[in-house]
C-alpha cells in the first residue's frame, strides 16, 4: 500500500444510549501524513467516536479499524496509537514519571523513554512532584508525554489544547504540524474552529452525531459560505450599478461601502479603473472557517439557545460563546 | 498491514508475555501511591498491637481461652485496611480517569484486572504471613498462658491468616472491578464479611446455625480458630468456601470488565 494508505477508518458507526443517538451512521477515513480535526459543537458525539476508536466503548453497530483492526486486537497498542482523552486521566498520587512509568511497562517500552518524552513535554523538572498538584496545562502535557510514549505512528487527541496558554497552544500546534510532517496520522478534536484553521489539513465535522463534512480546510471554507469583496468608494452607487452587469450582488452596509458576493476582487479592480471609479479599500473577506462552521452546524447543535435568534450566525456565535466558556 | 510510511516508525520489539507486563505495570502502579503504605501499615500495626493487648489482657482467664486465634484476633482489624486497598487500587482507578489511559495501553481488560489480583493478592499473602507469625510471636510472649508454634493448629492459624488476607485481596479487587465506584465497594466488601453475619443473627436459631457458618467471613475465618464447635466449619473446608467467594467476585468482574464500556 501506498503513503496515502488509511490509518483509521469509520464505518457506519453508531452509538445509542437508550433512545439517545449519540453516534449515528458516521463513515470517515483518516490519513497519515496531515493533521485531520475532527470538529462538532459541544455534544456533537466526537469524544463518544474516539473512545469508540480506541475500544473503550462498543459501538451499538458499525466498526473502527486502525490498521484494519479493532484497536482491542493490538498487543501492545501504545507502539502504534497514541491517545489523549481527558487532561486528568491519571492518578493524582502518582508522580509524572512514575505514571508514563507504568504505561511504559504495560507495553514493554524502554523506561529510557520515559525522560525522553517528560523533556519533550516540558515536564522534566516537575517529574517527580505528584501529578495531582498539576495545572490543567500540565496535565494536558502529561497526557501527550504518555501518547508519545511509544512513539506512535499514530495520534489520537481530545481536545488537547483546552487549558493551555498561549505558548502552550503555539506548542501543541507546532507539535501536531511536526508529527504529521514526520509522516504520522494525527486526528485532533477540538470545538475551536479557529485552532483547527491554523493547525489541521483535514476536516471531518459532525453534528448531532453525524457526519456534516469531511475535506480539506481550504475546501470546506470555499464549499460553506461565498467570500466577499469588501470596497469603499465615493461612487459605490455607481460601481454597484456596473457589477451588476457582471452578476454580482452588492449590499451597502454604510454610505460608501459595498459588500459584493460572485465576482473576484480584480474584476472589481478592473471595472473601477475602466470606469475611472476612484477606489479607497477593496479587500477580499473570506470565509473563516469559524463562520463555515456556524454555517454547516447551525441546525445540529444540541445545546442551544435560540430564544431570539432566527439568524443563524447570531445563533452560532451564542454556541461560540457557551463553548468558549 | 505493511506500509512503506509507517514501517520508519518502531514496533513492540519484544515477543513476550502480555501478561507479564502487566503484573509489572500493577506492581509498579501499586508501590507508587502513598495509600498502599499507610494501608499496609495500619493493617501491620493493627494486627500485632491488637493481638498484644487482647492476649496480655486475657492471660487471667484461662477456661475456654484459645492462645493461638486470641493473638491473631487483630486480624479482624487488618482486613479493613487489606480490603479497602484492594477495592482502592480498582476503583481509584475509575474516580480518576486513570482506567481509561490504563485500557489504551492495555486493552486486554480481563489480563489488567487478573494482573491486579494476583499483584495484590500477593503482596497480601506476604505481609499477611509475616505479620501474623510476628503477632503471634509476640502474643505468646506477652501472655501467661503462651505456646509454641508446634502446638495444635498454631502453625496453621499462623499461615492460615495470610491466607485468608491473600484471599480477601481478590475478593476486594473482584467487587471494586464489579461495582467500580470506592464507596459502594467498601460497603459491600465489609457489608458481606462483617454485616451479613449480624444480620444472619435474625434468622430463626434452626436455620441460622447451618447459615452462619458458610457466611464469608465466617467461613474463612475458621481457618484461624484453634478451638471449633458446630457453629464453625472445619478449618480448610471454611478457607475453601470462602475461596469459592473470591473466586465468584473475581470471575463476576472479569466479565463484566469485557463487557461493559469504560
Amino acid at each position: 500500500m501506498s503513503a496515502h494508505s488509511t490509518a483509521i477508518e469509520v464505518r457506519r458507526l453508531a452509538k445509542h444510549y437508550g433512545k439517545t443517538v449519540a453516534v449515528d451512521d458516521l463513515s470517515f477515513d483518516v490519513h497519515p501524513g496531515q493533521v485531520t480535526g475532527f470538529l462538532g459543537p459541544n455534544g456533537a458525539g466526537k469524544s463518544t467516536t474516539l473512545r469508540m476508536i480506541l475500544g473503550l466503548d462498543e459501538p451499538t453497530s458499525g466498526s473502527a479499524l486502525v490498521y484494519g483492526q479493532p484497536f482491542a486486537s493490538h498487543r501492545r497498542p501504545l507502539f502504534e496509537i497514541g491517545a489523549l482523552l481527558d487532561p486528568k486521566s491519571f492518578h493524582p498520587g502518582r508522580s509524572a514519571r512514575n505514571h508514563l512509568s507504568v504505561l511504559a511497562l504495560a507495553n514493554g517500552i524502554d523506561q529510557t523513554r520515559v525522560d525522553v518524552v517528560l523533556d519533550l513535554v516540558g515536564l522534566t523538572s516537575v517529574a517527580s512532584k505528584r501529578a495531582g498538584g498539576f495545572s490543567l496545562g500540565m496535565g494536558q502535557r502529561l497526557g501527550i508525554a504518555s501518547a508519545l510514549l511509544g512513539d506512535p505512528s499514530i495520534l489520537i487527541l481530545d481536545e488537547p489544547i483546552n487549558g493551555l496558554d498561549p505558548d502552550g497552544i503555539l506548542w501543541v500546534r507546532n507539535l501536531l504540524r511536526s508529527l504529521a510532517a514526520e509522516g504520522r496520522t494525527v486526528l485532533v478534536s477540538s470545538h475551536l474552529m479557529s485552532e483547527m484553521a491554523l493547525t489541521a489539513d483535514h476536516l471531518v465535522v459532525i453534528g448531532q452525531g453525524r457526519l456534516l463534512a469531511d475535506d480539506t480546510v481550504d475546501a470546506f471554507v470555499a464549499a460553506n459560505g461565498p467570500n466577499t469583496v469588501h470596497v469603499r468608494s465615493p461612487q459605490a452607487d455607481h460601481l454597484a450599478v456596473l457589477l451588476a452587469a457582471h452578476g454580482a450582488s452588492a449590499t451597502a452596509p454604510a454610505p460608501g461601502v459595498l459588500d459584493i458576493t460572485g465576482v473576484s476582487t480584480d474584476l472589481v479592480g478592473d471595472v473601477a479603473a475602466a470606469h475611472g471609479i476612484t477606489i479607497h479599500e477593496l479587500a477580499l473577506q473570506q470565509v473563516t472557517l469559524e463562520e463555515a462552521f456556524m454555517e454547516l452546524t447551525h441546525d445540529s447543535v444540541e445545546y442551544r439557545t435560540d430564544t431570539l435568534a432566527p439568524d443563524p450566525t447570531a445563533a452560532g456565535r451564542l454556541v461560540a460563546q457557551e463553548s468558549a466558556a | 498491514m505493511t506500509d512503506t510510511t509507517l514501517s520508519a516508525f518502531p514496533s513492540a520489539p519484544r515477543q513476550q508475555s502480555v501478561s507479564a507486563d502487566l503484573v509489572r505495570s500493577e506492581w509498579a502502579k501499586f508501590r507508587t501511591v502513598r495509600s498502599t503504605y499507610w494501608s499496609l501499615m495500619a493493617a501491620v500495626v493493627a494486627m500485632i498491637g491488637l493481638g498484644a493487648i487482647i492476649s496480655s489482657a486475657q492471660s487471667g482467664h484461662p477456661v475456654g481461652f484459645d492462645p493461638v486465634s486470641s493473638s491473631l484476633s487483630g486480624v479482624l482489624l487488618a482486613q479493613l485496611a487489606i480490603g479497602v486497598l484492594g477495592v482502592l487500587f480498582v476503583t481509584s482507578e475509575y474516580s480518576t480517569g486513570m482506567i481509561r489511559t490504563t485500557f489504551t495501553a492495555a486493552p486486554q481488560r480481563r489480563k489488567v484486572i487478573a494482573a491486579k489480583a494476583a499483584v495484590f493478592a500477593a503482596v497480601a499473602l506476604v505481609v499477611g504471613t509475616v505479620t501474623s507469625l510476628v503477632t503471634f510471636l509476640v502474643g505468646q510472649a506477652v501472655s501467661s498462658h503462651g505456646v509454641s508454634l508446634t502446638s495444635p493448629g498454631a502453625l496453621r492459624s499462623v499461615i492460615g491468616v495470610g491466607l485468608y488476607l491473600g484471599l480477601l485481596a481478590v475478593f476486594a479487587v473482584g467487587l471494586g472491578t464489579i461495582i467500580r465506584s470506592t464507596a459502594g465497594a467498601i460497603a459491600s466488601v465489609f457489608g458481606l464479611i462483617l454485616v451479613l453475619p449480624a444480620v444472619a443473627q435474625a434468622l430463626p436459631t434452626s436455620i441460622r446455625d447451618s447459615v452462619d457458618k458458610y457466611l464469608p467471613g465466617n467461613a474463612g475465618q475458621a481457618i484461624f480458630h484453634t478451638i471449633r464447635d458446630t457453629s464453625t466449619l472445619s478449618p480448610w473446608v471454611g478457607l475453601g468456601v470462602f475461596a469459592l467467594y473470591a473466586g465468584a467476585a473475581i470471575s463476576a468482574g472479569l466479565v463484566l470488565v469485557g463487557r461493559r464500556d469504560v
